[in-house]
């Protein structure tokens, strides 16, 4: 007897593990749906008071978030670049919550994330770390703070105008993927005085790559780029942040005699955009740098002194946006006699318009032993009609710091 | 299902903010590799072309251009050269078609080539220059990719990244010498069984058939025709192999024509006709719809099936030694799968039929499921009218091994049950 009772309880409880299984899978499937990864938002105020820095930092760091200035004088007060860049950064991950800190530090050896940058907008290529609009009012602060620290003051003004210019093309009906607040932040390797680390900070028409190696800074690949690329204006402010490149790259030329513009030009060769643009996480350095006869144009050691003046001028453009702690070493070794000996100008387009800006598919670059400066100018994509620039800088031998 | 999708996914990509000239202007060229030769395809964004063509041609219109054969041709032909690794000789390239599509939003050439290598010597194995554009503009940059390649089990899903052509670097090694023709097969075989795993109609299709196969139909008093257990094991077994069999040729019969592409039927329409056999299969499931001839209307339903089979096959452009291989694979995996499914379900459904009397209640529960299921099918794909009833499917087929273990318990506990209950008869005769 007590045998059929199981067995007809179980014989009842089949065709129930069936219901149970529909009436399960019912509930299921209607929360089967699931947001799409949001952006890391939180507005909470990191704490602190406590700046994580060197012991002889005195008491500084980030005021409450009810009043948004930051007291960098801790970080000023340190006597080396590498020093006070280290600061910032400590202060800056300071404010950044546990799974911001999480997004914004990459490890060292990671080649796939150091060669992670790009000139497109962010929806087109993604980039590391932390976005800017994801961060409260005080961490942008301080992100900032960081950004003037390890560019110049030239660097930071080309920074704040290639930003604005994304606000601007937003405001000019390119949509919502264009806007300052999609750019982004990462470190690669801990921020240390005296270890290797990188930092990133990118988006549209931005790549800043810094790589210090025990203090020494290399601040290849780098790229801007502006659209527009006159100066223009937005909430209330005028920028113009290619005007300077520009300029001193069309004066390098216009230098020339008619006869040394000519031996310049790249006969036969059309540029549609740079020959070495960004690695696509590609994890190793470019290898399409134009070699033996390709590498042809003027060669500035055979230029008058004031015609190299004007190539210095063009190169300071680029070099001359990190601080002099960085830059001094990289300028005097890509503008020596030796260097320049082996350094080559040339341009390319439409040979009838000479170095027009104006003209789509203009094309200008330096080449030397190390130094790798290339700008293009591209039909412009939200303003119609007029050209935009895309320029690089690299370092043929000390790209990344030479860490891949 | 699929061709709606995609037209979704295209409208959506239509109205997206801004088509971004920053994009693409590299070119790709797939290649697929044959057993005589390897058929190329290049695609070209227009705005790098027009910058390097000569001017004759520069000065063109697109569509112009597109009518010049012979002098865009030429311009391929000048630039691009194959040379085989065995013995040095030279392929003969010859352009078979050209013409203009977007592809990532971008306006591109997209030109079709056969590369035939010299007397004697394998497509498999040759060194690639390509500097189509690239001789001009010298920023440009081709992708080069393996499409198809049978014999190392390539299909067109996803092509396999070869290279990069650029600046200085014109030229490739392609070297496909690995691989035989059973590679490719044993790949096929597996996609084909694949095919109806991932296939739920089908699957739903498929019990609808044999949750009948225990049982015959008969006229009740009322004259109406329903579902009576069949006594006979022999019966059974022969129905349902006569079921299957009909329904095997009737889909190999149509996949291998559809394959060939000698008939050519909307992929929608099929798609909802498939939807309709499963409905009729399963509203003939709770009751008979017609008597006898079962192997006729399973052949002719598998005729349908088969063509929708055939889409899975309808990127494998191969030559046709490799095209018979590839084909018999697919439609073996099917196979092995339906028997699979077949040796899996049909022995509990005797025991359960035989033995259980819940098994009409089951019966008609899974039919009415199915139907249901397919009819929120046929909405769905002849009418784009997407409803809750496809996820609430896809859900319970993830419960399906569970579902198998309750079927297989219920069999047993039934047998035991029936045992149980006949024991004091014993004259009572089990099967």
């Amino acid at each position: 007897m007590r045998h059929s009772t199981i067995l007809s309880l179980a014989k009842l409880c089949a065709p129930i593990a069936i219901v149970v299984a529909v009436v399960t899978a019912c509930g299921s499937s209607g929360s089967a749906k699931s947001t799409s990864s949001a952006t890391v938002v939180s507005s909470s105020v990191a704490s602190s008071s406590a700046s994580a820095v060197s012991s002889d930092a005195t008491s500084a760091g980030v005021s409450s978030s009810s009043s948004v200035s930051i007291n960098s004088a801790a970080c000023d007060a340190l006597t080396t670049h590498i020093a006070k860049v280290v600061c910032m950064s400590d202060a800056f991950k300071a404010t950044l919550t546990a799974s911001q800190l999480t997004s914004v530090q990459y490890d060292w050896s990671n080649k796939k994330a150091k060669t992670t940058w790009s000139n497109f907008p962010t929806s087109f290529v993604a980039r590391n770390g932390l976005r800017f609009g994801a961060m409260s009012a005080e961490s942008l602060l301080t992100a900032k703070a960081l950004v003037a620290t390890v560019l110049s003051a030239e660097g930071y003004s080309d920074f704040l105008g290639t930003m604005a210019a994304d606000d601007y093309l937003k405001a000019s009906g390119g949509g919502s993927d264009y806007s300052s607040s999609n750019y982004y932040i990462a470190f690669i390797g801990t921020p240390v005085v005296n270890g290797s680390w990188m930092i990133q900070i990118g988006g549209h028409h931005m790549a800043y790559n810094i790589t210090y190696l025990s203090g020494v800074g290399y601040p290849t690949p780098n790229h801007i780029g502006a659209e527009p690329k006159a100066s223009f204006e937005i909430n209330s402010a005028t920028y113009s942040p290619m005007a300077g490149e520009g300029n001193a790259m069309v004066a390098m030329f216009k230098g020339l005699t008619s006869s040394e513009l000519d031996y310049a030009y790249l006969s036969g060769q059309t540029y549609s955009d740079v020959l070495i643009g960004p690695d696509n996480g590609s994890g190793v350095l470019p290898s399409a740098y134009p070699s033996g006869s390709n590498r042809t144009g003027k060669r500035v050691s055979d230029l008058t002194a004031t015609q190299q003046a004007l190539v210095t001028a063009a190169v300071e453009q680029w070099v001359r946006d990190y601080p002099s702690a960085v830059s001094d070493a990289l300028m005097a070794d890509y503008t020596s006699p030796a260097a320049y000996a082996d350094t080559f100008i040339a341009w390319a387009g439409t040979k009838s318009k000479g170095v027009d800006v104006d003209t789509a598919g203009t094309y200008m670059r330096i080449d030397g032993p190390r130094l790798w400066i290339e700008l293009v100018c591209q039909n412009g994509v939200v303003i119609q009609g007029k050209t935009h620039y895309h320029a690089f800088y690299r370092d043929k031998t000390m790209d990344y710091g030479n860490s891949l | 299902m699929k061709p709606l999708f995609s037209l979704l996914i295209l409208l959506m990509s239509f109205m997206s903010t801004q088509v971004h000239a920053h994009a693409a202007n590299q070119s790709t060229l797939l290649l697929d590799i044959g057993t005589d030769s390897v058929q190329a395809e290049l695609q070209i964004p227009v705005d790098e072309l027009f910058l390097a063509l000569p001017d004759e041609l520069k000065a063109q219109s697109l569509d112009a251009l597109v009518q010049q054969k012979a002098e865009l041709s030429s311009y391929i032909d000048a630039h691009l050269s194959a040379t085989s690794s065995e013995n040095n000789g030279k392929f003969a390239i010859k352009v078979r078609s050209l013409s203009v599509g977007l592809i990532n939003q971008v306006s591109n050439l997209i030109v079709t080539m056969s590369l035939t290598p010299p007397q004697g010597a394998s497509p498999r194995a040759f060194r690639l220059t390509d500097n189509v554009v690239l001789h001009r503009v010298v920023n440009h940059k081709t992708t080069v990719t393996i499409r198809r390649d049978f014999a190392n089990a390539q299909f067109a899903e996803a092509p396999q990244l070869l290279g990069m052509i650029y600046y200085q670097n014109d030229t490739i090694v392609i070297n496909q010498t690995k691989g035989s023709l059973w590679l490719g097969a044993r790949a096929m075989i597996r996609m084909g069984m694949e095919h109806i795993a991932d296939g739920l109609d089908h699957m739903l299709f498929m019990i609808s058939l044999l949750i009948i196969a225990p049982m015959i139909r008969k006229r009740n008093p009322a004259g109406k025709l329903v579902w009576y257990p069949s006594s006979s094991v022999k019966e059974k077994c022969l129905n349902i192999i006569k079921v299957v069999s009909a329904f095997t040729l009737g889909h190999s019969m149509t996949l291998l024509i559809s394959a060939l592409k000698l008939i050519s039927i909307p992929s929608q329409a099929i798609e909802v006709m498939v939807a309709v056999t499963i409905l009729l299969a399963a509203v003939h499931a709770i009751r008979p719809l017609f008597e006898g001839r079962d192997w006729l209307v399973a052949g002719a339903f598998g005729c349908i099936h088969g063509m929708a089979f055939a889409s899975a096959l309808e990127n494998i452009g191969f030559d046709l030694k490799t095209f018979v291989v590839a084909l018999f694979s697919f439609n073996l995996g099917i196979e092995l799968a339906q028997l699979l499914i077949v040796a899996v379900l049909v022995p509990w459904l005797i025991l359960l039929a035989r033995f259980s009397k819940y098994y009409d209640g089951l019966r008609v529960l899974i039919a009415s499921f199915t139907a249901l299921a397919a009819l929120s099918w046929i909405l769905e794909r002849a009418l784009g009218f997407r409803n809750w009833v496809n996820p609430l499917v896809e859900q319970l087929f993830s419960f399906s091994p569970y579902i198998l273990l309750s079927f297989a318990t219920l069999a047993i506990l039934s047998v035991l049950q029936f045992k149980r209950n006949h024991r004091t008869h014993p004259c009572a005769k089990l099967m």
